[in-house]
């Protein structure tokens, strides 16, 4: 399988915890980030779309919360492709310490 | 009408979305605001724009972002609507028969914008060539239909028919051509940034 791209990932990792309506997700993202990743909607609508096509997310319906409003959930596959993710960030994290002296405080300079 | 005289119609033709959207913003620069548009026509491409002039402060900070894309529910359309609303992007279509949708808001966040990262950008440009290329087989195909139909019955109105979908395939291959040579724009960019 061909590597997600980032605001792939970080939509599945929104969704892993529990499910989510568009907007949802855009708030847990710039939650969990503090702010500092803020998807935009255009991007948002398209990646949905296609884990939708690829089955690694499902909408679900929620009892009338909300006027029912469509909510996303992450599949078994959906979780399978996250987790090979991020393996492949970790190992390419771990790669880039052995390569780069001090790591990211030499970065930062 | 006394409306008319305080707006403006322009009609228009764009094979790129960025300039589309510079224009746009360049109107409000001379102090017009977008009203809005019919994108559904006849005409391929040709756009119907609706202008009135600025009438508070705010409207001066207005950003126009467009995207592109088909629906075929109405319901799919009002959740995209809705999506973008949330987010602060007032949309301008009127129907889910719009295909180019025309964004604003007055947000003065730096960098907003409705796509996040360049592979939206890359879609947005395959959509609208899919779209052109079905576009120009579809109208080729009609013409075709027509010259055929006028050689076996040999009456003039058959090839007169067969006029308006060659023009309109014709316009669809244009825009085809047009918007496969951003597209490459886009993905140049992208390296250019990477690199």
């Amino acid at each position: 399988m061909n590597p997600l791209s980032e605001s792939t990932y970080l939509v599945l990792l929104a969704l892993y915890q529990q499910p989510l309506h568009g907007y949802g997700i855009i708030k847990e993202i710039e939650q969990v980030s503090e702010g500092a990743i803020i998807l935009a909607p255009g991007t948002l609508y398209g990646v949905l779309k296609n884990l939708q096509k690829q089955g690694l997310i499902e909408t679900i319906a929620i009892e009338k919360e909300q006027r029912k409003k469509k909510t996303y959930a992450i599949t078994e596959q959906g979780k399978e492709a996250l987790h090979i993710e991020y393996v492949r960030y970790i190992r390419m994290t771990k790669l880039s310490e052995k390569v780069i002296p001090g790591g990211l405080e030499n970065e930062r300079e | 009408m006394r409306e008319n005289k305080t707006t403006k119609k322009v009609a228009k033709r764009f094979f790129n979305f960025f300039e589309e959207e510079q224009w746009l913003q360049s109107m409000l620069d001379t102090g017009w605001v977008l009203k809005s548009y019919e994108d559904v026509d006849v005409d391929v491409g040709n756009c119907k724009y609706v202008f009135e002039p600025i009438t508070d402060e705010q409207q001066k900070h207005i950003i126009y972002k467009i995207d592109y894309r088909d629906f075929s529910r109405k319901k799919e359309f009002q959740e995209y609507k809705e999506l973008f609303e949330h987010a602060g992007w007032t949309s301008f279509s009127k129907s889910m028969w719009y295909s180019k949708h025309i964004f604003y808001t007055t947000s003065t966040k730096p960098q907003i914008d409705i796509f996040s990262d360049q592979e939206s950008y890359k879609e947005r440009e395959k959509r609208k060539m899919s779209s052109s290329l079905l576009g120009a087989i579809i109208g080729m195909l009609i013409s075709i239909v027509c010259v055929v139909l006028y050689f076996v019955y040999e009456k003039p109105a058959f090839f007169a028919a067969a006029v308006v979908p060659f023009v309109s395939s014709v316009k669809c291959t244009m825009e085809f051509v047009r918007h496969k040579a951003v597209y490459r724009s886009v993905i140049n960019r992208n390296k250019s940034i990477s690199s």
